[in-house]
């Protein structure tokens, strides 16, 4: 039953999507059709079967996004994702604009947190993965450190408020608040799930009656073909059937765009509350402290990432990112109290032909816990 | 089964292979930028198109605009109303016109700019 209703879901919106691209709708109405893919190859060289911490291999994720303007005031988007997890809806939400500084969302969206996730797009950042605050399951151990801060696209339901306000051509300020299902994972849970926030068979609802919300506030500075963003992200809320584990976002980026050059930062912090249990001292790897156990870890992650032409066709990229985990684990994890993970990559994106570059790259990863690990990555990226 | 080629044999012969793709392609053709193809442009509009290079660069790669050309003047219009709302664009309105007025001298002079040739 229940995957009789996901199978039909997934119909309507792939019909939705193929009635709004006809022809014969075209004639009548505007909208936008932009589509991307990305074909990766990621070998991990320093073992011999990589799948045993890693989605090596092949991946593909594929994009095909509608959006319907309703007049200059109304519009809707509706987007497919074919990835690793098979088709979801990565975007489905109607925009009501009342003015630049005044705009509503409703729907499944991705919210505004960080500066990342508005390229998270593969046909719209340089390297095959992402930074490691965001990754989505292509980084090495992803099991062991249960992936990143916010796993990018944070696809959720709910409402945003947003706008943007120009004081000088040169000054521009941006916000954004939001009420949104949240990060979920079972009761007694010491981390997000993050199968569960994908998974039809628990509804795409919130699982604890409460909202999370959060907000986003970013000032721009522009002259000329320079400009230097600046932003600040935070979200919170309850993560667990009873609500009562809580957990805390915060984010501050920074980029600074010098014609073609881009030069980025971008910092997260988690502080994610872990349910004891009834015995914690056999639950969990490390004894109780002076006033008893510590139900809080706090996971820390950051980029920093250069970006600059080599050529007309050929842009380098060079990027450090890096995890830490700080708090109790439980006594099966392969991590310690303070756990960390150091990340050198080296890239370049080629255009090929049209909006298809090719994506090499290169990354050392340093383990506290483990032996360090090289991964190497050949991919195809398209757009339309 | 005796296995003719390693693991780690197959990845290095893969990673080659597109490198030596990557080559070919990257070296096959002309690079295309948001005027190819069009007519000679004014001043003016050369500006325009360099202001455009610069804010569209902000997001996603350029080519993403150009293997659009050929959409309709009516359809950049909404592009870029979409694209100058999206947070920290950095696009003000007056920059949106300014944006636009390329776009549509694009696409009243490039004949080649028909969907999927650009």
């Amino acid at each position: 039953m229940i995957l009789q209703r996901a199978i039909g879901c997934r119909a309507v919106a792939a019909l939705a999507v193929a009635a709004l691209a006809s022809p014969a709708f075209a004639d009548k109405v505007e909208r936008n059709f932009a589509g991307s893919i990305q074909l990766d190859y990621m070998a991990v060289p320093s073992e011999p079967i990589g799948r045993k911490m890693s989605l090596d291999a092949a991946t593909v994720e594929v994009s095909l996004k509608v959006t319907q303007d309703f007049g200059d005031q109304m519009s809707a988007s509706i987007k497919l994702c074919v990835a690793c997890h098979g088709v979801e809806v990565g975007m489905a939400f109607f925009d009501l604009r009342i003015a630049d500084e005044l705009s509503f969302r409703v729907g499944r969206f991705t919210p505004q947190f960080g500066a990342f996730p508005i390229r998270h797009d593969p046909a719209n950042h340089r390297t095959s993965d992402k930074p490691l605050p965001y990754d989505m399951g292509r980084m090495l151990r992803l099991g062991e450190w249960n992936m990143s801060i916010l796993p990018s696209p944070w696809v959720d339901n709910g409402v945003e408020v947003s706008g943007t306000h120009f004081f000088s051509e040169g000054l521009q300020l941006d916000y954004a608040a939001y009420a949104i299902g949240g990060p979920r994972a079972a009761s007694d849970a010491v981390d997000f799930d993050y199968k569960l926030s994908r998974s039809g068979e628990l509804y795409y609802v919130d699982n604890n009656s409460r909202p999370s919300i959060g907000a986003r506030v970013a000032l721009n500075l522009i002259r000329g073909s320079t400009a230097i963003t600046a932003g600040l992200s935070a979200m919170g809320g309850t993560y667990d059937p009873d609500n009562k584990q809580n957990y805390m976002i915060g984010g501050a980026d920074l980029l600074v765009q010098i014609s073609r050059v881009f030069l980025r930062f971008e910092y997260l912090l988690r502080r994610t509350e872990m349910a004891l249990g009834t015995d914690p001292g056999a639950r969990f790897k490390y004894g109780a402290g002076a006033s008893g156990f510590d139900p809080y870890f706090l996971k820390q992650g950051f980029y920093a990432e250069l970006e600059l032409p080599i050529s007309d066709r050929l842009d380098g990229i060079a990027r450090w990112d890096g995890l830490r985990r700080q708090g109790n684990v439980l006594r099966t994890s392969e991590l310690r109290s303070d756990s960390a993970l150091l990340r050198y990559t080296l890239g370049g994106s080629i255009r090929v032909r049209g909006a298809t570059r090719i994506k090499l790259s290169g990354e050392l990863y340093d383990f506290s816990d483990f032996q360090d690990e090289l991964a190497l990555h050949v991919a195809v990226a398209g757009a339309l | 089964m005796k296995k003719f080629i390693t693991r780690d044999q197959r990845d290095r012969i893969g990673i080659a292979a597109a490198l030596i793709a990557a080559w070919f392609g990257a070296t096959c053709s002309e690079p295309r930028n948001l005027l190819s193809g069009a007519a000679p442009p004014p001043p003016d509009i050369r500006r325009a198109c360099a202001l455009a290079t610069s804010k569209c660069s902000h997001c996603h790669p350029i080519e993403r605009v150009v293997v659009s050309r050929g959409i309709g003047e009516r359809r950049w219009k909404m592009y870029v109303e979409q694209m100058r709302l999206k947070p920290s664009s950095g696009i003000s309105p007056s920059e949106a016109e300014i944006i636009f007025s390329c776009l549509r001298f694009v696409e009243q002079t490039c004949e080649e700019c028909k969907r999927g040739r650009s």
